[in-house]
C-alpha cells in the first residue's frame, strides 16, 4: 500500500491537519494497544496515575514551549523543578503554606535571571540556561544535603490536597496543571506581549522595527518557563511527598520533546501552547504503559527512545516552509 | 527559415489555493534568441520560471524540450534536458573559489588519491570562463573577493557549464532579474555575454522589472498580466509606454506622482532634529518636519541618509544632538519607544524587516498597534480580522482572505499590507525607506496614492525614495546629503519642481 504514489500524495496533501492531531491519534492508538495487552491500563486507578504523572511534565512543557516559540531554548527547567521540590519540602515545616508563595517567587526569579542573561547581556539562551541549570542543580543538592528529603506528618495537611480526586478519575493536581496550560495559552494568544513572542520567533528584526517590545516579550517567555518549572517542581513534591534533588533532571528534555510533539517549531514562531497537552500526554502514556504491561526495566529506555523518535519523525514539519529566504 | 525550437510550453496552468497564478500559457523559445519576459509583480513570471526549471509542477499543460517530452521534477532533471536558471538571489558559496563553485558537486573527475587536485580544477575552470570570454576572472579567487557583477558572471558560467555538459546542442538559460545588483557598466558587460551565448545557438529567457533593459536586450518580448499572456511581439518599434500599457492595462501619465494632490504643509512643527549626530555616519543635522509635509532625503549610498533614518526611528542611538517631537525632547531606546511618540518606519528590506511571512495578513496588520483590536484588554481575533478586511478593501490588497499567510503574497501586495499596518498604528510621523522597492509599476502608483492619503490625514512623512524622480515628484522639500552632511535644501512646491540636475550636483 505505501508503494502506491497516490496514497502518499493524499497523505502529504493533508499533512497540515494530520500533523496537528497526530499526537492525539498516536496516543489513542497506544492506549488501545496497552489496554488490549492489559485491561487494567484503562481502569480508573491507572487513569488517575497517568494524569498525575502527566501534570508536572505538562506544566514544564508549556513553559518551555514559550521559550521555544521565541526560537530560544531553556535547559534549566529540570534543575529549577528539582530545586523547587527541595525548597518546598524544606520550607513547609518552617513557614506553612507561605512556602508555596516563596517557591513560586523563586521560579519567577530564575526565569527573570535567564531572561536577563539572554536579553541584556546577550548570552545565547543555550549557554545561559546551561549555566544556570548547573547552578540550580548544585543548589538543590546543597539545600537537601545531597539526599532525598521526606515530608513528615506535621506538614501533610498542607499537601494532602494533592490526593483529591474528582469523579474517581480526575485528580486535582491535573486540574491545577490544566489551569496553568490554559493561562499560558491565553497569554500567548490573547495578549499583545504574548503575540509578540510568536512574532519575535518568526522574524525578530521585523518585530523590532514594527515597534514591538521584543525585550519585554523575551523576558515574559523566560519568566513563564521558570515559573512553569517551579510549579512542576511543586507538583513533583506533592505527588511524592518528598523533595528529591534530582527529580526534575530528566524532564528538561522530555518537556522539550512534549512541546515539539505538540507542534511547536524549535526554530521559533510556529506552534500553539495548548497543543503541548497532546505531546505531554503521548510521552506519559508511553512511559506509564510500559510499566503497566511490564516491560523489562532495562529495556524501557530503548523502547521509549524508539517510540519517541517515531512520533517526532511523524510530527515534525520537514517542509522547511518557515525558513526566511534571504 | 524555420528556426530550431529549443523549448515549448502548451497550456501551462498553475492553480494555488485561492489564486490562479497561470492561466493556459503557451510559450516557445527558439535557438539564438533572447526572449524578454515582463509583467507586474504577481503576474505569474516567477511561477512560470519555477515550472520551467522544475522547482514547481504545473497543474495542467505540457512542455517539450528539443522535441522530447519535458516534465522536470527538480532543477537537476531540468539541467539534463538543457535548461538552467540563474536565480534572483545569488547562490554562490562565498568562501569557496570560483573554480570550486563552478564544479560544485562534480569534483569526481579531479580527484587524485582521494584528494581534489586544485590545480587541474582551476585549469578546467579557466577553460569554462574563457569560453564565455570572462578572462578577467581568476578561477582561484574566492568569490567573496569579487564584485557583484563578476559574481553574477560566475553564476551564469556555472549554470551554463552544468547545462551544456549535459546537453551539447542549444541550451536554455533562465535569468531572473539578473541586473538588480549591477551598475550600468556591469549591465552592458552582462548584455555582451548574453549576446555571445545566443550567437552560439543557445537561448536566454530574460526576466526584469526594468522595461528599458528588456527592450535593449530582447529579440522578442512577452507581456504577462494577471497570469495570462497579454501580448507577444518582436522587439521592433515598441515603445516603453506601449509596454507599460499592456502590463497594467492603463497608460502611464505625467500625473504619476499625483502632484496635483500635493498640499501645503501646516505651520506646526512635529519633529525637529537639532544638530543630530551619529559619529562615523552623519553629523550636525538640523531639520524641521511640519504637519502634512513630505521631506525627501536624497544622497548616494554612504551619504548617511539610511543611518539618519535608523536613528530617527529608534533603531540606533545618536551620539550627539537632540530630537524634539511635538515640543518635547525625546531619546529612544528602541523602535517601540519611538512608536509611542508616533514615529514608525516602513523599512527597506520588506521580507526581512517589514513583514512576518509566517503570520496571516490580519495579524501582520495589527502588530504595530494591538490596542486597536483589544476588548477588555484582550486581543479579539474577530476585531483584528474586521480591521484587516477594512484595510484590504481600502487599499485594494489582493488576498485570498485575511487569514492567508503574508509570505504567499506578491511584493506589491505585501507592501500594501505593510502600509495597512502603519496606518493602523496611528503613528503620525512616518519614515518611508524605499517604499516602492521591488514593487511593480501598477502597485507603485497605488502606493503613491496611499502616501498622498496619509499626508491628507495630517500625518508627516520623511521619504528615502527609490529614484530621484520619485523624491522630486512626491516631496514638498528635498534635503540633499553628502558624506553625512546636509549640502542643500530645495523647496519643491507643485508647479515648481526642481530638476534632477539641481539635486545631483549637490550629491556628488
Amino acid at each position: 500500500m505505501p508503494k502506491n504514489p497516490s496514497f502518499w500524495r493524499r497523505i502529504t496533501a493533508r499533512r497540515e491537519t494530520l500533523t496537528r492531531y497526530l499526537s492525539l491519534v498516536t496516543t489513542v492508538l497506544l492506549m488501545v494497544v496497552f489496554g488490549l495487552i492489559r485491561s487494567s491500563f484503562l481502569g480508573p486507578r491507572n487513569i488517575v496515575n497517568i494524569l498525575k504523572d502527566l501534570s508536572p511534565v505538562m506544566v514544564m512543557a508549556c513553559g518551555e514551549a514559550f521559550v521555544l516559540l521565541l526560537g530560544s531554548i531553556d535547559l534549566s527547567i529540570g534543575a529549577i523543578a528539582s530545586c523547587s521540590a527541595v525548597l518546598l519540602t524544606v520550607l513547609l515545616p518552617v513557614m506553612g503554606p507561605w512556602a508555596y508563595a516563596v517557591v513560586l517567587g523563586y521560579g519567577v526569579l530564575t526565569g527573570l535571571l535567564n531572561g536577563f542573561l539572554h536579553t541584556r547581556l546577550g548570552v545565547p539562551s543555550f549557554i545561559a540556561t546551561l549555566s544556570t541549570q548547573a547552578i540550580w542543580q548544585s543548589c538543590a543538592y546543597l539545600i537537601s544535603g545531597g539526599q532525598p528529603l521526606t515530608m513528615l506528618p506535621p506538614v501533610w495537611p498542607y499537601v494532602n490536597w494533592g490526593k483529591i480526586i474528582f469523579l474517581e478519575a480526575v485528580p486535582l493536581l491535573f486540574l491545577v496543571a490544566l489551569a496553568v496550560l490554559v493561562a499560558y495559552a491565553f497569554i500567548n494568544r490573547l495578549t499583545a506581549v504574548g503575540r509578540v513572542v510568536t512574532a519575535t520567533g518568526a522574524n525578530e528584526r521585523a518585530a523590532w522595527l514594527m515597534g514591538c517590545n521584543v525585550r519585554r516579550s523575551k523576558m515574559l517567555a523566560f519568566l513563564c518557563s521558570g515559573l512553569g518549572a517551579a510549579i512542576g517542581g511543586i507538583l513533583f513534591a506533592i505527588k511524592l511527598k518528598s523533595g528529591i534533588p534530582t527529580v526534575g533532571t530528566q524532564y528538561t528534555m522530555l518537556a522539550i520533546a512534549a512541546a515539539v510533539l505538540g507542534g511547536v517549531s524549535m526554530t521559533g514562531g510556529k506552534g500553539a501552547i495548548a497543543l503541548t497537552l497532546l505531546g505531554a500526554m503521548l510521552i506519559t502514556v508511553i512511559q506509564n504503559g510500559m510499566n503497566v504491561i511490564g516491560v523489562n526495566g532495562l529495556w524501557q529506555q530503548i523502547i521509549f527512545g524508539s517510540l519517541l523518535l517515531a512520533a517526532i519523525y511523524l510530527n515534525s514539519d520537514k517542509s522547511h516552509k518557515g525558513l526566511i529566504v534571504k | 527559415m524555420e528556426r530550431k525550437r529549443l523549448l515549448s510550453a502548451r497550456g501551462i496552468t498553475k492553480q494555488y489555493p485561492g489564486t490562479l497564478a497561470l492561466d493556459r500559457i503557451d510559450l516557445d523559445i527558439y535557438a539564438g534568441e533572447v526572449l524578454g519576459l515582463i509583467g507586474e509583480n504577481g503576474a505569474g513570471k516567477s511561477t512560470l520560471m519555477k515550472i520551467l526549471i522544475g522547482a514547481e509542477t504545473a497543474s495542467g499543460g505540457t512542455m517539450e524540450a528539443h522535441g522530447q517530452k519535458y516534465a522536470p521534477r527538480n532543477p537537476i532533471e531540468a539541467g539534463r534536458m538543457g535548461v538552467g536558471m540563474v536565480f534572483q538571489e545569488q547562490s554562490l558559496i562565498l568562501n569557496l573559489t570560483v573554480a570550486q563553485n563552478i564544479f560544485i558537486g562534480e569534483e569526481k573527475p579531479f580527484v587524485k588519491h582521494g584528494l581534489v587536485d586544485r590545480a587541474r580544477m582551476n585549469q578546467s575552470a579557466r577553460k569554462v570562463l574563457d569560453a564565455m570570454e570572462m578572462q578577467g576572472i581568476a578561477p582561484g579567487a574566492r568569490v567573496n573577493r569579487l564584485d557583484f557583477a563578476s559574481r553574477q558572471m560566475v553564476e551564469i558560467a556555472k549554470v551554463f557549464h552544468a547545462v551544456s555538459s549535459c546537453q551539447a546542442e542549444g541550451t536554455v538559460i533562465l535569468l531572473d532579474e539578473p541586473t538588480s545588483v549591477l551598475s550600468e557598466a556591469e549591465i552592458r558587460q552582462l548584455f555582451r555575454h548574453i549576446r555571445r551565448l545566443c550567437e552560439g545557438g543557445n537561448a536566454v529567457l530574460f526576466v526584469s522589472h526594468k522595461l528599458d533593459e528588456v527592450m535593449a536586450i530582447s529579440d522578442r518580448i512577452c507581456v504577462f498580466k494577471d497570469g495570462c499572456k497579454a501580448a507577444e511581439m518582436p522587439n521592433d518599434n515598441v515603445s516603453e509606454s506601449q509596454l507599460y500599457q499592456l502590463m497594467v492595462g492603463r497608460t502611464a501619465s505625467g500625473e504619476y506622482y499625483q502632484v496635483q494632490r500635493q498640499r501645503t504643509p501646516d505651520a506646526e512643527v512635529v519633529l525637529e532634529l537639532k544638530s543630530l549626530c551619529q559619529r562615523g555616519f552623519f553629523g550636525d543635522i538640523d531639520l524641521a518636519l511640519h504637519r502634512g509635509e513630505i521631506i525627501g532625503i536624497c544622497g548616494v549610498v554612504g551619504s548617511g541618509k539610511e543611518d539618519l533614518c535608523a536613528v530617527v526611528c529608534g533603531d540606533r542611538n545618536p551620539t550627539d544632538g537632540r530630537m524634539v517631537v511635538r515640543g518635547k525632547a525625546r531619546a529612544f531606546r528602541g523602535p517601540h519607544e519611538a512608536l509611542r511618540s508616533g514615529i514608525l518606519s516602513v523599512p527597506r528590506e520588506r521580507r526581512v524587516e517589514g513583514i512576518i511571512s509566517e503570520m496571516p495578513v490580519f495579524e501582520n496588520i495589527c502588530l504595530s498597534n494591538y490596542r486597536a483590536v483589544r476588548r477588555h484588554r484582550l486581543i479579539s481575533t474577530r476585531m483584528a480580522k474586521e480591521q484587516a478586511r477594512r484595510f484590504v478593501a481600502e487599499l485594494s490588497i489582493k488576498v485570498a482572505g485575511v487569514s492567508q499567510l503574508l509570505g504567499h503574497l506578491s511584493g506589491g501586495n505585501a507592501q500594501k499590507v505593510v502600509f495597512a499596518r502603519v496606518l493602523a498604528s496611528d503613528a503620525d510621523i512616518l519614515l518611508l525607506d524605499h517604499p516602492t522597492r521591488g514593487v511593480d509599476v501598477g502597485a507603485k502608483a497605488e502606493i503613491y496614492g496611499i502616501i498622498r492619503d496619509i499626508v491628507d490625514r495630517g500625518k508627516s512623512v520623511i521619504l528615502l525614495a527609490d529614484t530621484l524622480d520619485e523624491a522630486i515628484g512626491l516631496s514638498n522639500r528635498i534635503v540633499v546629503m553628502k558624506d553625512g552632511l546636509v549640502t542643500r535644501v530645495l523647496e519643491a512646491p507643485s508647479g515648481h519642481k526642481p530638476e534632477q540636475l539641481d539635486i545631483v550636483q549637490h550629491m556628488m
